[in-house]
């Protein structure tokens, strides 16, 4: 079931959302095709996409009008353009005769009307094919799109070991598809709207009517409707405008790019947002615990699923907090370590010219630019680059005493354990900067003062007045059944969760909201 | 602080918690009070009782004006008590933050042995005590929640791992110090808590049951300073009183795993339980400053009082000996037993009497 914002009833899910339109005075299509088609001009300038065809219909003039490269020119000429040159004449008046086309001429299944220059322009560049007559102040639109999209691919961000290896791709319609497919229930609902004054992009919502809050529904709708850009050229775009005030590093909206958890997000009341030419679709709410679960979880057995994400917690702490606490032993508390383990770390250190902050600030920032290079440059390039990082970092940089071997080896571990959870990487590698500096200053005590400001600001987010640290703090056993340990299928379906219900939310005690959220 | 951001009982506990175990976790000789280590496990006792009946007159008081703080009890009065209540806590949050400091300073220099400017870590944490509190009570209570369950494993870590240590011997007979010496243990170890007037301003912002908060949180104060005070007389015996801060002296014979010592992770437990304490008391300053001079006076509130501290801090470092005075410690009674036993009853018949003016 589509729907659209304004209650446009459609079959195309490519309604204009007339509350987005920015075009506040909207131009009358004129009863006069020349008229039309010189305020079309007008509108499009030189553009040369623009595919204007003059045609006699039935004694009356005509003008099919399209967006070359996003029609099917087949079906053009041969379901629109024959049939319309094949009508015989005789009709009283340009009005009937455009209904009888939109009645028995055009075969389409998306067969729309638009009155305006506005609705004309936004359907044409969404790839439907325009019929003006002359005489009439009407324009019959049908659905023929067909431009080149990426085919379905395994996704790149979120591999699955026993899961399904279709992705999104950037074809919002596609991606639709592949929601539809998988949650065949008349409650699944997908609200199309466009965001961006100029680049009109389309924004699908997906939710499950039963399951959603509906003042989760209004807000998220409201901010997508005070979303002030130009243009949305990707789901990140319109990111910040559902995250709101941002508090913390980290979020409580994220991103997949997998059907298979958008579908399962949106079974727990959580609302998707798809947006054309982007293969991730955003979530929100997300909750923090989220970013540790996978689709590979709930297809393993329940023990070895429990297993993985307590190696996931501990690769998080690892990747954030290892290099800082390295640091901060080595400079300050060398005491803990044991004597025989303190001997080698000090024979090591001794070989290097840099102190130890210096040294992880210099390494790690080498190894991000080795990462981007490597993300940046073509696939047979990139792994060049990373042999040639390996050998020129790994090896000679330690042979030739610039760093130590326990830093490389501690370099290593964290940014494996950062890899193992993707959806963090980004706030990690930023903040282990800070606390490398904080370990170098005051030790582990500096570690401990960021740890716990970073807690607070993660604990202070609320999104839509949900804490994102739920269930751990505010803590609830109940819903402890899915985040530390995954339980068994048996036990999870026991009671249905959804993300309005978790323990703290003021969505479901019917409050107000909080300001900051 | 909104009152739409709301902590439930148990966060308060945890916050209240966590907030004491930061003075639980630096017992000093002067807090064992010469009592053997039996009776100290009764005076612990008895000053949980104690601090529960210091909690009643507040609650009494705030059951009768219902959802409101008593900052709001006093602006019921008129203006300027509501003012005068509002300098007043301000004051007091001012006062326990300086002898938090004190009392930061004085354990950092003496157990930390760190290679860094110990000022300049004093500063940073009011600084970052200071910007935390901006984050509001909500967020502090959620992370009070997480800190006071971190502390209380490690506490119960760090206790069976000195079962060994312990000595039988170190256990002597009960009552053997004598009942007065027992209750001077029990009454000393109230100004230990101040988090109890905390609870006057709190209580706008609790949602949910706000029933068996104040019982809960003394029974667990009792209970942790008991294990506090068993694990650092149990294996220190008579030498606990020779040393500045038993439990942490106790804490550094323990070898878990690869770790040579454990005066670092019990110096990272406490640190994170004084953060609590000194953001929670960060927040309340400025939801007082807030109510009397306007939202938009938080941050050169905030600004002003980190100034403040950190030239407090430097007085502190150039070796102004507050940690000595040993009016300290009466004065803190003082001001508990003002706010806790005089402040409630007293704005709670002024405004009766003002009712019944009107009347």
């Amino acid at each position: 079931m589509y729907r659209d914002f304004a209650d446009i009833p459609t079959g195309s899910g490519y309604a204009v959302d007339r509350e987005c339109d920015t075009v506040s005075e909207k131009t009358p299509l004129s009863a006069s095709l020349a008229d039309n088609l010189i305020l079309l001009r007008e509108r499009f300038g030189i553009s040369a996409d623009l595919v204007i065809r003059e045609v006699r219909v039935a004694g009356y003039d005509a003008a099919l009008i399209s967006i070359e490269g996003m029609v099917d020119r087949h079906m053009m000429a041969n379901a629109v353009i024959l049939p319309l040159m094949r009508m015989q004449e005789g009709y009283p008046d340009a009005k009937t005769l455009m209904r009888e086309i939109r009645e028995n001429v055009l075969g389409f299944v998306d067969l729309l009307e638009a009155k305006t220059a506005e609705e004309l322009i936004e359907l044409i560049i969404s790839g439907f094919a325009a019929i003006l007559i002359d005489g009439i102040g009407t324009a019959s639109l049908g659905g023929l799109q067909a431009f080149m999209i990426r085919g379905v691919s395994e996704p790149s961000t979120e591999v699955s070991v026993r899961g399904s290896r279709e992705g999104f791709t950037e074809a919002i319609r596609v991606n639709v598809s592949m929601v539809r497919r998988r949650l065949k229930t008349p409650q699944l609902t997908f609200e199309m709207t466009s965001v961006g004054t100029e680049s009109r992009t389309a924004v699908c919502l997906c939710y499950m009517r039963d399951r959603v809050s509906q003042r989760l529904l209004r807000d998220v709708r409201r901010r997508l409707r005070h979303c002030t850009l130009d243009m949305v050229l990707d789901s990140g775009y319109i990111q910040p405008f559902l995250e709101g005030k941002r508090r913390s590093v980290f979020t409580g909206v994220d991103t997949t790019e997998r059907p298979d958890t958008l579908c399962g997000k949106i079974a727990e009341g959580r609302i998707g947002v798809l947006v054309d030419g982007t293969p991730f679709a955003l979530v929100t709410p997300y909750l923090f615990s989220e970013h540790f679960q996978s689709m590979d979880d709930y297809t393993q057995h329940p023990l070895y699923a429990s297993f993985i994400r307590m190696i996931k917690y501990v690769s998080f702490f690892v990747s954030l907090l290892l290099p800082g606490l390295y640091v901060a032993v080595g400079t300050h508390h060398p005491e803990m370590l044991p004597s025989v383990f303190l001997l080698s770390f000090i024979n090591s250190d001794r070989s290097t010219p840099f102190s130890l902050t210096v040294e992880a600030l210099l390494i790690h920032f080498v190894f991000e630019i080795m990462r981007e290079a490597g993300l940046r440059f073509p696939k047979s390039v990139g792994h060049a680059v990373s042999i040639v990082g390996a050998l020129v970092i790994g090896e000679s940089a330690v042979r030739a005493g610039l760093v130590s071997a326990p830093m490389v080896i501690v370099v290593a571990l964290t940014s494996i354990s950062a890899f193992v959870i993707p959806s963090l990487y980004g706030s990690i590698a930023t903040l282990r900067f800070v606390f490398i500096v904080l370990g170098g200053t005051f030790g582990i005590y500096g570690v401990a003062l960021g740890t716990l400001l970073l807690v607070i600001s993660v604990c202070s987010l609320n999104i839509r007045g949900i804490p994102i640290t739920a269930p751990i703090s505010p803590f609830s056993l109940k819903a402890m059944r899915d985040v530390f340990i995954r339980s068994d299928w048996r036990v999870l379906s026991r009671k249905r969760f959804l993300v309005q219900n978790v323990v703290g939310s003021r969505i479901a005690e019917g409050e107000e909201e909080q300001p900051n959220a | 602080m909104h009152k739409t951001s709301r902590i439930s009982g148990g966060q308060l506990v945890a916050l209240l918690l966590a907030s004491r175990l930061s003075n639980c976790l630096l017992l000093t000789p002067n807090s064992l009070d010469g009592v053997t280590l039996t009776d100290s496990v009764l005076a612990t006792l008895l000053s949980g009782i104690l601090l529960f009946l210091l909690f009643l007159p507040t609650l009494l008081a705030l059951r009768r004006f219902r959802g409101r703080g008593l900052i709001d009890v006093a602006y019921l009065h008129g203006r300027p008590m509501g003012r005068v209540v509002c300098i007043a806590y301000v004051l007091l949050c001012l006062f326990i933050l300086c002898l938090d400091i004190v009392q930061f300073y004085d354990f950092a220099e003496k157990s930390m042995k760190a290679g860094f400017s110990v000022t300049a870590l004093t500063v940073a944490i009011v600084a970052v005590a200071f910007a935390a509190a901006f984050y509001g009570i909500q967020a502090l209570g959620r992370t009070a929640l997480l800190v006071a369950a971190f502390s209380a494993v490690c506490l119960i870590v760090f206790s069976t791992a000195l079962v060994p240590e312990m000595r039988l011997l170190h256990f002597s007979p009960t009552v053997g110090s004598g009942f007065p010496a027992i209750l001077r243990r029990a009454v000393a170890e109230l100004p230990r808590t101040a988090e109890v007037v905390a609870i006057g301003m709190l209580y706008p912002y609790i949602g949910g049951s706000r029933t068996g908060v104040a019982a809960v949180f003394s029974g667990l104060t009792v209970l942790f300073t008991a294990l506090v005070s068993v694990t650092a007389m149990g294996v220190l015996g008579d030498f606990s009183s020779q040393v500045a801060y038993p439990y942490y002296t106790a804490v550094t014979a323990v070898q878990l795993g690869v770790f040579q010592r454990m005066d670092i992770l019990i110096i990272t437990v406490w640190l994170s339980t004084f953060f609590v304490r000194m953001t929670l008391f960060c927040t309340l300053f400025l939801s007082v400053c807030s109510r009397v001079l306007g939202r938009r006076s938080r941050v050169p509130a905030a600004v002003i009082a980190t100034l403040l501290l950190a030239g407090f801090t430097l007085l502190v470092s150039g070796g102004m000996p507050v940690g000595g005075w040993p009016w300290v410690t009466a004065v803190y009674w003082w001001v508990l037993g003002a706010f806790c036993l005089i402040l409630p009853p007293v704005l709670r018949l002024m405004i009766k009497n003002k009712r019944r003016g009107a009347v």
